[in-house]
């Protein structure tokens, strides 16, 4: 019994890590980098799929992740070369970048290294997921289920099989919408869903409080 | 009594005989008036013909198929009609009123005239290719299927018969003509949304990823400057095709996904694209808008290629996740006139594997200086030229200027020769081949084998 018990842990665990090498929430962030150190952030990209296997291990650039207590959560080493293939002179000012990496919700802040020399900041939380129950900004289903969840008009079209026509979605690309289903969900009806979960939470409490009073009695 | 009973046996014997003999000379007089007609048809694919089971077609796809004529019928071109009927909704084959969706035989003239009007169908028939079959001293047919303009996930007939040389073929939306020898089913088909398998991955099912989104890498086309979406599918097709089997991915589940024109004119903007093609502003609204795109299909990809109808060559930059390459042109052009004067104009197949092996950190091998500076580049952030320069070519030192006519065709052998199918044409022409990251001309044939092909997938 013992034996298979732990057969079935370690079948389970096996099967997680797969689930999580296979296919991630990953973060996608798109700059504009120039000679000087100017930074234009342009936009961030999630979707589902698997981290850079190729990351740098040393470059003149950096990318840090802070937390909320300016801890380290994570560094990406920066590919930075200003040069475009198969142009005349080749060298140019300023080039497109596009860094990736699994979202993490601890992220609080991205600052940008070049030398050591921080020369530029993001507040990525306010941007990914600042909770507070409107999907909006870059928040996604993936990066911010609370404030989007599935089937929320936040450009990603997330195929879910959740009754809910995701609105994202081109046309029968989410099998709900091909069952006819209604539209996707908006903020609205966001929050009376979660109007209903609250009211639904407060009886159960309620009824809850109520039993264990008259028991005591 | 045993003798009366052998001599009827015997006598019924020689009825049946005569019964068949007469049977045989039935089906030999039918067989012969049929047969003065002569149109048999017999394709050339391994797929049921039955309705209910019908072959899988898809642009980049070809048609192939035999039909024979007897000597006492002349002339192979003008004798036959081919139509297309749409049976998706009526799977009863009414031989005396079939609705004609398309002519399919326009392509079979030579030069215009008032039974082949000059404009093709711009459906499902491409190029044509009629080449006498000695074997079967028929005719082969080779149909190649060009344009996503069918309506999709459809069944199809493909209809033919023989007429008097004095009739035109009936028009599209008319009928077929209910005359001797009456119309034949040539086979059934289903037409699918080109975006979806390739021919690799229909032959094998479990490749057939784009549709159930179970693919490992998506590669992403859009179409800037194209006004025809079976034009650019079949020319991004084509380099897809290439790409593929040159690299490590065409062991892989890989799907291409072609953005349609009519999502691109109303979700991307690329207007005076062409004024700077390589700027990082265009390569960034390249990347916006394959990312919108696979944003609503809920998938991710590998890498975007805009794919521009122009003859502006190709750009890329360093790691970066999209690059340009247009229809043809220089690889490396310096200027205009250049592209205009000196490289061949038209399609160049081998730019986009090209320019996405870019991104993989293979570095240019047709000059010393382009090379050597790009490896500078990549040493700098840890990284190297995955390919070696080639040898050969090591004393072309000074900066290719784009009209040196001793430019370095590349390394050779390529690690593996492309040979996909369709053969493509202006590819692997001579008889060395090279790498695709080389100045070679229509001798391009895949990755070196000094690391490129490894670093590719």
């Amino acid at each position: 019994m013992k034996n298979t018990i732990k057969f079935l842990i370690i079948a389970l665990l096996f099967i997680s890590s797969i689930h999580f090498v296979i296919a991630e929430p990953i973060c996608e962030f798109d700059f504009f980098i120039y000679k000087n150190d100017t930074v234009q952030f342009h936009k961030i990209n999630s979707y589902n799929g698997v981290g850079d296997s190729n990351e740098l291990k040393q470059s003149d650039y950096a990318l840090l992740f802070l937390d909320a207590t300016n801890n380290m959560v994570d560094k990406i080493y920066l590919p930075i070369i200003f040069y475009v293939f198969d142009v005349p002179d080749g060298e140019v000012d300023s080039i497109p970048l596009s860094v990736r990496k699994p979202c993490n919700s601890k992220w609080d802040t991205m600052n940008m290294l070049h030398n050591n020399k921080v020369i530029f900041t993001l507040n990525v939380k306010n941007l990914m997921c600042n909770e507070d129950r409107l999907c909006n900004s870059y928040e996604t289903y993936l990066t911010c289920p609370s404030d989007c969840p599935s089937g929320s008009k936040d450009g990603w079209c997330d195929r879910k099989l959740d009754s809910v026509c995701d609105p994202d979605c081109l046309a029968e690309r989410d099998p709900d919408c091909k069952a006819g289903v209604q539209k996707g969900m908006s903020e609205k009806n966001y929050g009376s869903k979660f109007n209903l979960f609250l009211i639904i939470m407060v009886t159960i409490g309620s009824l809850l409080i109520i039993y264990l009073l008259r028991r005591r009695k | 009594m045993k003798n009366l009973l052998d001599l009827s046996f015997e006598m019924n014997l020689l009825k049946r005989i005569k019964y068949v003999w007469i049977i045989f000379m039935f089906l030999t007089f039918i067989n012969i008036v049929y047969a003065r007609e002569g149109l048999s048809f017999s394709t050339s694919l391994n797929n049921p013909d039955s309705i209910n089971n019908p072959a899988l077609y898809s642009v980049g796809d070809d048609l192939v198929w035999n039909y024979q004529l007897s000597n006492l019928v002349s002339g192979f071109n003008t004798n036959v009609c081919f139509y297309l009927k749409d049976v998706s909704n009526n799977a009863i084959y009414d031989i005396t009123n079939i609705p004609i969706l398309k002519r399919a035989n326009e392509q079979h003239c030579a030069s215009p005239n008032p039974d082949c009007p000059i404009t093709l169908i711009n459906y499902w028939i491409g190029t044509t290719n009629e080449l006498p079959d000695r074997k079967r001293e028929g005719v082969i047919i080779r149909y190649t299927f060009v344009s996503g303009d069918l309506p999709l996930e459809k069944d199809y007939q493909l209809i033919a018969q023989l007429r008097d040389p004095n009739v035109k073929c009936s028009n599209p939306n008319g009928i077929i003509p209910s005359t001797v020898p009456i119309a034949e089913s040539v086979n059934y088909f289903r037409y699918i949304r080109p975006t979806t398998p390739t021919q690799q991955e229909r032959t094998n099912p479990s490749l057939n990823c784009v549709s159930d989104y179970s693919c490992d890498y998506y590669f992403v086309f859009v179409p800037i400057y194209w006004t025809n979406q079976a034009e650019f599918e079949q020319k991004a097709r084509e380099r897809a095709i290439f790409f593929q089997d040159i690299s490590k991915f065409r062991d892989r589940k890989v799907g291409f996904v072609y953005v349609p024109i009519n999502y691109v004119e109303i979700n991307c903007d690329f207007s005076n694209f062409l004024s700077d093609p390589r700027s990082r502003e265009n390569h960034q609204k390249i990347k916006d808008c394959a990312d919108a795109y696979t944003r609503s299909l809920g998938i991710n990809y590998e890498r975007a290629v805009g794919f521009s109808n122009s003859l502006t060559g190709g750009n890329a930059y360093f790691s970066n996740k999209v690059v340009h390459a247009a229809r043809g042109g220089s690889r490396h052009p310096r200027t205009i006139e250049y592209l205009i004067s000196i490289r061949r104009l038209g399609d160049a197949i081998p730019l986009v594997a090209h320019e996405l092996a870019h991104t993989y950190h293979l570095c240019d091998e047709y000059g010393y200086f382009e090379y050597n500076m790009e490896d500078t580049y990549l040493r700098s952030i840890g990284s190297y030229c995955k390919d070696k320069y080639p040898p050969q070519c090591l004393h072309e030192t000074t900066p290719y200027d784009g009209l040196s006519a001793n430019t370095c065709k590349g390394n050779t052998p390529t690690f593996r020769d492309y040979s996909g199918n369709p053969l493509l044409e202006g590819v692997c022409e001579g008889d060395v081949h090279y790498s695709v990251m080389g100045g070679a001309v229509q001798e391009e044939c895949g990755y070196d084998n000094t690391g490129g092909y490894e670093a590719v997938g």
